[in-house]
C-alpha cells in the first residue's frame, strides 16, 4: 500500500466533498503494532469497519468479531468482518455473544475516552478475557502541546475530530492511562505515544532542553521521553490481564 | 425518519451512523432527487445556485477530475482545472481550499495560503481545512527557519576567530599559558535526562572516560523558571576545566564570568544559530580558550577546520550482540532506526524507509515514531519500540543497517550506524554523512547517493551472502579498532592534558 503523499488526504476525513467512500481512514499506525498473526481478533467499538479490514488485509485468514453500538455501522462493519455484534459493552455477556470463540487480541481504539465510566467498561473486559490476551487500546493525550496552548489562551474548543472531538466525555494523560489499566485487572506492557510532530512543533517559538515556550505558554519537560509526551496526540497501551 | 441533528456540512456522515452523507441520508430534502457518488459534485454551499444544472454538470466534472489529478499527484493539472472551475464561479469553496492544496505542494506556500484563508473566509471552518492551513503555515516557517540557519551556518567556520579571547589562546598556540595547577577540577557540563538521547549518552560515557580525572558533573534543571547545578546549593562551577556537552545547557550566561582555565565544547546536533547563540555565551562566561570536539573531519570542516577530532566514545561493551541471534543466511533483513536518540521534533523523514519496503525487503524499523502510519500496513515491516528493546539488541538480528542520515547540522551522533559496524553487520551510509569518512567503501560498508542508489546497493548485498558477510566482518574490525577501549580512554584524556 503506497504512503499518502498529502497530508490532506488523510486528515480531510468526513468533510471530503468528492468522494464519501475514503471518509473512514484505516488505522495503518495501530496495524504497524501488529507484527505476528494476531489470532482471533475482537474489535470493540468496531465502528464501520476499516481497521479490522486492515488486519484482515495484513494477515490473510484472520478473523475478526466485531462489536458495536451503532447498528448502520455495525451493518456496515458486516462487509469486512466476519461477525459483528450491535450492543453496547454494558449489555453484553461475551461468552454468551460469541460462545466457543478463542480471542487471542482485543482492540480498543478509541473507545475508551467516549465512555463515561471506561473504568467498568474495562473491568467488564477483562474478566471475559484468557491470560495472556492482548489488549491493544488507543486513547487520545490531553497532555497534548496544542491543546495545553490553547487552553492557556482560554479556549478548549471542542472539535469534529482530534483531542477534543465533541463526543469525548474522559481525558487521560500518560499517568492515568497507567492507572486506569492497572486498577481494572491488566499489567502495562508497554505505553507507546504517537505523534504527530509537524502539527505540534509548528507552535513551539523556542526550546532548550528542559523548557519550551509556545506563544500562551512556558512550559518544562525532563528529557526527552517527557518532551514527547507533550508531541503524543495519542497513546497506544499494549496491556494483558494481570495475573 | 427520527429527527437526527444536522451536522456541520451536509456532506459529513449522517450522524446516525450510517456512512452515507447527511444529505442522502437523514438530510435528504423532501422532492430532492439524492445524488449519489456517482451523480457528480455539487457544492455543500449555495455557491453554484443560479448556475443553469448544465453548466453545473461540466463543473462537476472539472471538479471530480481535478480530484483524480490531485491523489495522482499531477497538481499542475489539478490546479489548471480547478482555476476553470474558478473562472466561472469564483467562490467555489471547495475549489478554493482544493486549489490551494495543489499550489502547497508545487511549493507555493503564499499562494496556497491565501487561497485557503479565502475559502475560509467564505464558510464556516472545520478541523480538515484548518489544518491544511497549518500545514501551509508551517511550510512557510520551515522554509524562513531554513533560510536564517543557512546563513548562520555561513559564519560558523569564522565563528571560532571571532570568539577567541584577546590573548589568541588556541589549542594548538604554544604561546606562553598562564600558569595551570597541577589538578584543576574538572566540570562536565550536560542536560539532565535519563533517556537514550545523543547528550545524555554522551555525558555518562564521558563520567567514566574521564573517571580517572574526578570530573564533577553538572547538570541544568529547571524549576519553575529557575535554573539549579546538580546538588541542592551546589555553587556555580568556576575555574577549572570546563567540558559542555552541546551549547544548549541553560548554565551558561547565568551567573557571570566564572573564569575557566579552559573550554572544550563537544558538538552535538544543534542549528547553526543554537550555535551561534550557545558559543556565544559559553564565551561571554570568560572563558581563556574556547575549544570545540567533534566527532569526524567533515564536521571539522563545517566549523572551519581546526578543531579537535575525536571519534564518539562507542561502548563495544554494549554491542557486543549474540550472534546466534542472526536471521539464516537466506533470510535478509534491512535495519533502521528513525528517531534515533534526539528529540521527537527533528525526527528523520521516512521516505528512504518507506521506499526500501514497498521494494519487497523485510525491514526493522526501531523507534519508528511517524513512520508507523506510512508503515503500519505493509506485512514485510516490523516495527520496534525504543522502549521494548534496546539498539543493541534490535541490531544484532540484523543482516545489513540502512543508515539515512540528515542534514549535516540535524545528524546525531551515529551510535545506531556505529553500533551495526561494531556488531559485524554491513552498512549502507549516504556519501555526504558526517559519518561517512569511517566507512570504507565496498570495505566495511557502502555509500550510497541518493535512494536509487541505495536500493540498487541492498540489492548487490542480498544476492550475495558471501561478500555480506565479508563487509560485515570488515566493519566489526573496523568498530573495534576505532573505538578500542583502552585507546579511547588514552584519547579523551589527552584532551585533558592538551593545553
Amino acid at each position: 500500500m503506497p504512503p499518502s503523499k498529502y497530508l490532506w488526504q488523510t486528515h480531510l476525513g468526513p468533510d471530503v466533498a468528492f468522494d464519501p467512500a475514503y471518509h473512514q481512514n484505516p488505522r495503518t499506525e495501530i496495524a504497524s503494532f501488529l507484527v505476528a498473526p494476531p489470532g482471533t481478533v475482537l474489535d470493540i467499538g468496531c465502528g464501520g469497519g476499516a481497521t479490522g479490514r486492515l488486519v484482515k488485509e495484513k494477515f490473510p485468514g484472520t478473523r475478526v468479531i466485531g462489536i458495536e453500538i451503532n447498528p448502520r455501522a455495525a451493518e456496515h462493519a458486516r462487509q469486512y468482518l466476519d461477525h459483528v455484534i450491535c450492543a453496547a459493552i454494558d449489555d453484553i455477556d461475551l461468552a454468551r455473544a460469541v460462545p466457543g470463540e478463542k480471542v487471542s487480541t482485543v482492540l480498543l481504539l478509541d473507545v475508551l475516552e467516549h465512555l463515561y465510566d471506561p473504568w467498568r467498561a474495562l473491568a467488564r473486559i477483562r474478566g471475559w478475557l484468557a491470560p495472556g490476551t492482548r489488549v491493544l487500546a488507543s486513547v487520545p493525550n490531553i497532555r497534548n502541546l496544542a491543546v495545553l496552548d490553547e487552553l492557556a489562551a482560554g479556549r478548549f474548543q471542542y472539535a469534529e475530530n482530534g483531542v477534543l472531538d465533541v463526543t469525548h466525555v474522559r481525558f487521560f494523560t500518560r499517568g492515568e492511562l497507567q492507572r486506569m489499566f492497572e486498577e481494572t485487572g491488566f499489567r502495562v506492557v508497554n505505553l507507546e505515544p504517537l505523534t504527530q510532530p509537524e502539527t505540534v512543533d509548528a507552535l513551539v517559538l523556542n526550546r532548550r532542553p528542559g523548557r519550551l515556550d509556545t506563544r500562551h505558554l512556558t512550559i518544562g519537560f525532563r528529557d526527552q521521553d517527557d518532551l514527547e509526551d507533550l508531541y503524543a496526540f495519542q497513546y497506544v497501551i499494549d496491556a494483558v490481564p494481570a495475573a | 425518519m427520527s429527527v437526527v441533528p444536522a451536522p456541520v456540512s451536509r456532506l459529513s456522515p449522517c450522524p446516525c451512523g450510517s456512512g452515507k452523507r447527511y444529505k442522502d441520508c437523514h438530510g435528504a430534502l423532501p422532492g430532492a432527487a439524492t445524488s449519489s457518488r456517482r451523480s457528480g459534485y455539487r457544492p455543500s454551499g449555495p455557491e453554484w445556485n443560479g448556475l443553469p444544472e448544465g453548466d453545473q454538470d461540466r463543473l462537476g466534472a472539472l471538479m471530480e477530475a481535478a480530484l483524480v489529478h490531485q491523489r495522482a499527484g499531477k497538481s499542475a493539472e489539478a490546479a489548471r482545472l480547478y482555476r476553470e472551475v474558478l473562472a466561472v464561479a469564483p467562490k467555489t469553496h471547495d475549489a478554493l481550499h482544493m486549489l490551494g492544496m495543489a499550489r502547497w505542494s508545487e511549493g507555493d506556500y503564499a499562494e496556497a495560503r491565501k487561497l485557503i484563508e479565502e475559502a475560509l473566509s467564505l464558510q464556516a471552518e472545520y478541523p480538515a481545512i484548518r489544518q491544511n492551513l497549518s500545514l501551509v503555515l508551517s511550510a512557510q516557517r520551515a522554509r524562513e527557519t531554513n533560510a536564517q540557519e543557512a546563513l548562520c551556518e555561513r559564519a560558523l567556520p569564522g565563528l571560532f576567530h571571532l570568539l577567541r579571547s584577546p590573548e589568541g589562546r588556541t589549542v594548538n598556540a604554544t604561546a606562553q599559558e598562564a600558569p595551570v595547577s597541577d589538578n584543576p577540577i574538572v566540570h562536565l557540563i550536560g542536560a539532565e535526562d535519563t533517556s537514550e538521547s545523543d547528550d545524555a549518552w554522551l555525558l555518562r560515557r564521558l563520567a567514566v572516560l574521564l573517571a580517572a580525572a574526578n570530573p564533577r558533573v553538572w547538570v541544568s534543571r529547571r524549576q519553575g523558571n529557575e535554573t539549579a547545578p546538580a546538588g541542592r546549593d551546589a555553587p556555580y562551577p568556576r575555574g577549572g576545566i570546563q567540558l559542555w556537552v552541546g551549547v544548549d545547557q541553560e548554565i551558561a550566561g547565568l551567573q557571570g564570568p566564572v573564569s575557566p582555565l579552559r573550554t572544550l565544547v563537544f558538538a552535538q546536533a544543534a542549528s547553526p544559530s543554537r550555535w551561534l547563540d550557545g558559543l556565544r555565551a559559553i564565551a561571554n562566561d570568560g572563558a581563556r580558550s574556547l575549544e570545540l570536539v567533534v566527532s569526524s573531519r567533515a564536521k571539522d570542516e563545517r566549523f572551519g577546520h581546526e578543531h579537535q577530532v575525536l571519534t564518539i566514545p562507542l561502548d563495544l561493551a554494549e554491542f557486543r550482540g549474540p550472534r546466534a541471534q542472526r536471521h539464516s543466511i537466506d533470510e535478509f533483513v534491512v535495519g533502521n532506526v528513525v528517531q534515533d536518540g534526539r528529540t521527537v521534533a527533528h525526527a528523520r523523514s521516512g521516505s528512504l524507509q518507506e521506499r526500501v519496503a514497498a521494494a519487497g525487503y523485510r525491514v526493522d524499523v526501531y523507534d519508528p515514531g511517524r513512520a508507523r502510519h506510512a508503515l503500519g500496513a505493509m506485512r514485510n515491516v516490523n516495527c520496534v519500540s525504543r522502549r521494548q528493546a534496546t539498539l543493541a539488541q534490535f541490531l544484532a538480528p540484523l543482516s545489513c543497517y540502512l543508515y539515512v542520515g540528515d542534514t549535516w547540522w540535524k545528524e546525531g551522533l551515529g551510535r545506531d550506524l556505529f553500533g551495526a559496524m561494531a556488531l559485524g553487520i554491513p552498512v549502507l551510509c549516504p556519501r555526504g554523512s558526517i559519518h561517512a569518512e569511517y566507512v570504507r567503501d565496498g570495505v566495511d560498508g557502502i555509500l550510497y547517493d541518493d535512494a536509487g542508489g541505495a536500493l540498487a546497493a541492498l540489492a548487490a548485498l542480498r544476492a550475495d551472502p558471501t561478500r555480506r558477510r565479508a563487509i560485515g566482518d570488515a566493519a566489526g574490525a573496523r568498530a573495534r579498532e576505532l573505538f578500542d577501549p583502552a585507546a579511547l580512554t588514552r584519547a579523551y584524556r589527552r584532551l585533558l592534558e592538551n593545553a
